[in-house]
């Protein structure tokens, strides 16, 4: 370099120039200089154009001298000028983190805070600091909800974010360069990440971040006694009716607890209790195993007891929200003897690939002939007992078509279908000359909850008739059977008549009648719907819907208005949730302590499409023990349907929101939905410090782990590849002599070998 | 009929009236009866085409038709104009030979042999549309094994004995549970009894 110095600039002080670099000194735009070097190129393609008669050998050397003065010429008319340089390396940077989550500040055995004790270790340690300062620029960060820099170590170093991503947090060091290469990183930090950072991603992080990270962190042991669900591993959706795992991982620390009882409760109420084995590093994990009863979405807490002396209660709770949703709709169909009724519904159930169909029959009674042996005929005992008792809750549906239990030894079940139907399960009734009050159902539980009345109503009256559409019918999802447009009341006028009914003393309290026979007195429900506890029934009191699917082809129709009636039947029996026309949905399942609870609620109108101006009136309401204060509120939906419902912070609790429309006066519906405010945020639901989070970020990183009450070892940086210009010097050497006799010799060799080549 | 719709009812839960009807094929009553009984010997007219849509509708949204050959010969003018008109009714389905294991000889009586006034076919033949049976044809004159007088006597003495007249009505019986039923006898809960009684 030094020669360099000498020859182009020798009136410079030695050591002035520490680099150089070859630049371009001419002023002359891009398109002037292409246009130069094409010209060039015709010149040297010109030139070997005259060579054809020349022996290759010397063909090539004319066109050589050729390529080499075109270049030549180029390159004086770019002016290139060398450009002396003084350059200095630019100092890295090192960053300090400061855990600033709220579990540094839960104190350990000492009686220190964490972030007290990484307080001390700053000051300790102020002398390295220092000498860092000199070699490095330091930084210092406080990271937790975010990363923000602070000039100085604060006193006292804050705990108060909610929660801890280190992977976001080290990977802002890179965006955050400053102009500067990142020399290292020295992080303080307990290592309880709430963003569910893994050994593996840890690993990861460390050795992308490309400079070393000295991790100080704190031992495993060093947390204060606590007892707390450290993790729930659980699927978002379930099955109904099929089992579900929901694995728990509990862990202590200072409670030298060899085991503990763990218990999954819904809605306050026990569904298992288990006891935990916990190993020797304080850990243990369980599963649960239930089936969910119910579709939507369920919500659930597992707990542990608290302690005494437990630093932290309120992680010794936890709650999850699953989604339950049907893999196929059950349906129990028991039928008192075969009819063409009977038969179309199985083909139509049967036909439907989401409906897994049970059918018994009662093919033959206790007073019919039986002229041939047993094992002559296909005939199985009826399982009643098996049937409604074991398997009752695994239907979504309970048909009684035209069945009287009392051959059957059945009055002993009935207290168990009702029980089933008011904890969530559904019951349709259809009639016939044994069902109703001719199936002798009046005062049995069965009775309790059909939406028609019984107990002296009148025999089977087998006449034909026109069932008539109530109000409520003609806007009720069931009873939409017609093609689309086409009014309610023309529907069932186009359909055959029916023929025969079970007359009852009308509608139980709670019904809904939505067709009604014409002429009979009080004009009996023909169809009628009840909301029953958590479960639904409905009473259909004709055998001859089956008219609507099959002699409505004698009329040319399709028979489709019997499919969409019990298709829109089992939908409405089992809350299809296509079929509700209020819909809610919170923004999430589980909120920390002190996040605003909101949800977006939908109404739709009777075509299914958004229904603006509709009032909602939206209640929060606790379930179980725990439950705090409701919470209500109300809105008017926008055009498209839709209103926000925002309940602020709540108090920790499991809360049913329940959304109820109106539009004009009439129910529109409404809609459910659990919230869950968990006690403990993220940051003190598993709070026991991670060093081997830290050690492994640091081990990838080239780094080295250290506790908090070891000292800090000598910082290795990492080189800097970053410098800065001091000054530069630019020299032309275009315009000194050898250009030129080098330009002037190429041009008198191609001469010469011309000449001798007998050219010129 | 009469008499087999009495032993059905005497036999089986399945109430039914014993007023026949009479319909013809294009009247529009056809579709307040789910099942048809058709029987006859020698040569029958050709539907005419209202009639032969009609049935073809009949069949194809659930209709069943019960066809008994009392000729006792097969190949015979009935069974010729059964086989005509129903490539008319039906003309992409054929009749075939429904098989000993299908739900039909296991609806309600476990049937392995067949019945009727004589034997002149082993196996009843079907049209099935989808998996359902919607046509069942027989040429052992099942009504000649089933009639009794005005006296209450059978009006047809049987080649087979009174066997093979219980297993007409067996048959019968079946047949008409299958109509109503379809393929109940199929469903997982009757498998282990059937194939228990079966060994």
């Amino acid at each position: 370099m030094g020669w360099l110095v000498r020859l182009l600039a020798p009136d410079a002080q030695p050591g002035a120039y520490n680099d150089w670099k070859l630049v371009a000194g001419t002023d002359l735009a891009s398109s002037w200089l292409i246009l130069i070097a094409l010209g060039l190129v015709v010149a040297v393609v010109l030139g070997a154009s005259g060579l054809r008669r020349l022996a290759p050998s010397r063909r090539r050397s004319l066109l050589v001298l050729r390529m080499l003065a075109a270049a030549l010429v180029f390159a004086l008319v770019l002016m290139p000028e060398i450009e002396l340089r003084a350059v200095s390396k630019v100092r890295s940077r090192v960053v300090i983190m400061l855990d600033a989550s709220r579990s540094m500040g839960l104190a350990t055995p000492g009686g220190s805070t964490r972030a007290e004790m990484v307080s001390d270790h700053t000051s300790r340690n102020a002398e390295e600091l220092s000498r860092l300062g000199r070699d490095a620029l330091l930084e210092i960060s406080l990271f937790g909800d975010r990363v923000r820099n602070v000039d100085g170590v604060p006193d006292p170093i804050p705990s108060e974010d909610g929660k801890t991503d280190l992977a976001a947090a080290l990977s802002e060091l890179a965006v955050q360069s400053s102009g500067r290469d990142l020399g290292a990183v020295i992080l303080y930090s307990d290592g309880t990440d709430t963003e569910g950072l893994s050994l593996d991603a840890a690993q990861r992080l460390g050795a992308n971040l490309g400079a070393p990270v000295y991790a100080v962190g704190f031992p495993s042991d060093s947390s204060a006694a606590d007892l707390a669900i450290r993790r729930i591993i659980a699927d978002e959706f379930a099955f109904v009716h099929n089992s579900v795992a929901v694995d728990v991982e509990i862990e202590e620390r200072g409670l030298s607890m060899s085991s503990v009882m763990a218990t999954l409760k819904r809605d306050g109420q026990v569904v298992a209790s288990k006891e935990v084995r916990l190993g020797p590093d304080g850990r243990g994990r369980v599963t649960f195993e239930f089936k969910p009863s119910e579709i939507g979405k369920l919500a659930y807490e597992i707990s542990v007891p608290v302690q005494q002396g437990e630093a932290v209660v309120s992680n010794n709770s936890r709650s999850l929200v699953m989604k339950v949703i049907r893999d196929r709709l059950r349906v129990l169909q028991v039928v008192g003897r075969p009819s063409w009724d009977e038969r179309f519904l199985r083909e139509l159930l049967k036909r439907n690939p989401n409906v897994d169909l049970i059918s018994f029959f009662i093919l033959r009674s206790t007073t019919d002939l039986q002229k041939a042996p047993q094992e002559e005929l296909a005939l199985i005992p009826f399982p009643v007992a098996e049937l409604f008792t074991t398997e009752l809750d695994t239907f979504d549906v309970v048909i009684f078509q035209n069945f009287t239990y009392r051959p059957y030894n059945m009055a002993r079940f009935l207290p168990r279908i009702r029980d089933y139907v008011e904890q969530g399960g559904s019951f349709m009734m259809i009639g016939g000359t044994d069902a109703y009050e001719d199936g002798w159902y009046a005062g049995t539980p069965i009775a309790t909850i059909l939406p028609v009345r019984l107990g002296g109503a009148p025999a089977w009256d087998g006449a034909e008739f026109r069932p008539r559409l109530t109000p409520e019918g003609r806007r009720h999802p069931v009873t939409r059977i017609g093609e689309v447009g086409e009014p309610p009341d023309l529907v069932f006028q186009r359909l055959p008549p029916l023929e025969g009914v079970n007359p009852t003393l009308g509608l139980a309290e709670g019904a809904r009648s939505l067709l009604v026979h014409p002429s009979l007195p009080g004009n009996p429900p023909v169809i009628a719907i009840r909301e029953v506890g958590r479960g639904r029934t409905m009473a259909i009191t004709t055998d001859s819907i089956w008219y609507w699917r099959f002699l409505a082809l004698a009329e040319e129709g399709a028979g489709r208005e019997f499919d969409r009636l019990y298709n829109n039947a089992l939908r409405w029996l089992i809350r299809d949730p296509e079929l509700a026309r209020v819909r809610l949905r919170s923004d999430r399942a589980v909120y920390g302590p002190h996040d605003p609870v909101s949800a977006e609620v939908r109404v739709l109108g009777p075509d299914y499409d958004g229904l603006g101006g509709a009032e909602v009136e939206a209640d929060l309401i606790p379930i179980g023990p725990n439950g705090a204060q409701g919470r209500a509120t109300t809105t008017i939906t926008a055009e498209d349907g839709s209103a926000l419902l925002d309940f602020g912070e709540l108090a920790p609790g499991m809360y049913l929101l329940r959304a109820t429309a109106h539009s004009g006066g009439e129910a529109v519906g409404a809609a459910e939905e659990p919230v869950v405010v968990e006690a403990a945020d993220r940051e003190l639901q598993n709070p026991f410090p991670r060093p081997e989070i830290l050690e492994a970020v640091a081990r990838a990183s080239g780094g080295r782990y250290l506790e908090i009450d070891e000292g800090l070892p000598e910082i290795r940086l990492k080189d800097s590849r970053r410098v800065e210009i001091d000054r530069t010097r630019r020299v032309p050497i275009w315009d000194r002599w050898p250009f030129f006799v080098a330009l002037l010799g190429l041009v008198s060799l191609e001469w010469w070998f011309r000449r001798r080549g007998g050219l010129l | 009929m009469r008499r087999l719709l009495w032993e059905l009812m005497q036999r089986t839960s399945i109430e039914a009236s014993l007023d026949l009807t009479a319909v013809r094929a294009a009247d529009p009553k056809l579709f307040r009866h789910p099942f048809l009984y058709w029987a006859g010997s020698g040569a029958v007219p050709d539907f005419s085409e209202e009639e032969a849509r009609r049935l073809r509708r009949y069949l194809t949204f659930g209709g069943t038709i019960l066809i008994d050959s009392a000729d006792g010969e097969p190949g015979g003018a009935f069974d010729v104009s059964v086989r005509r008109n129903l490539a008319r009714v039906l003309p992409r389905e054929e009749l075939v030979r429904i098989d000993n294991e299908h739900v039909l000889y296991k609806s309600f009586y476990l049937v392995d042999h067949q019945g009727g006034r004589v034997l002149r076919v082993p196996d009843l033949e079907g049209i099935f549309l989808e998996k359902r049976i919607a046509v069942i044809y027989t040429q052992n004159d099942l009504g000649g094994a089933w009639a009794r007088d005005s006296f209450g006597r059978w009006e047809y003495s049987i080649d087979g004995g009174e066997r093979q007249r219980e297993m007409a009505f067996r048959l019968g019986i079946n047949v008409l549970m299958y109509a109503l039923c379809l393929d109940y006898k199929e469903d997982l809960v009757h498998t282990p009894f059937i194939l228990k009684r079966r060994r």
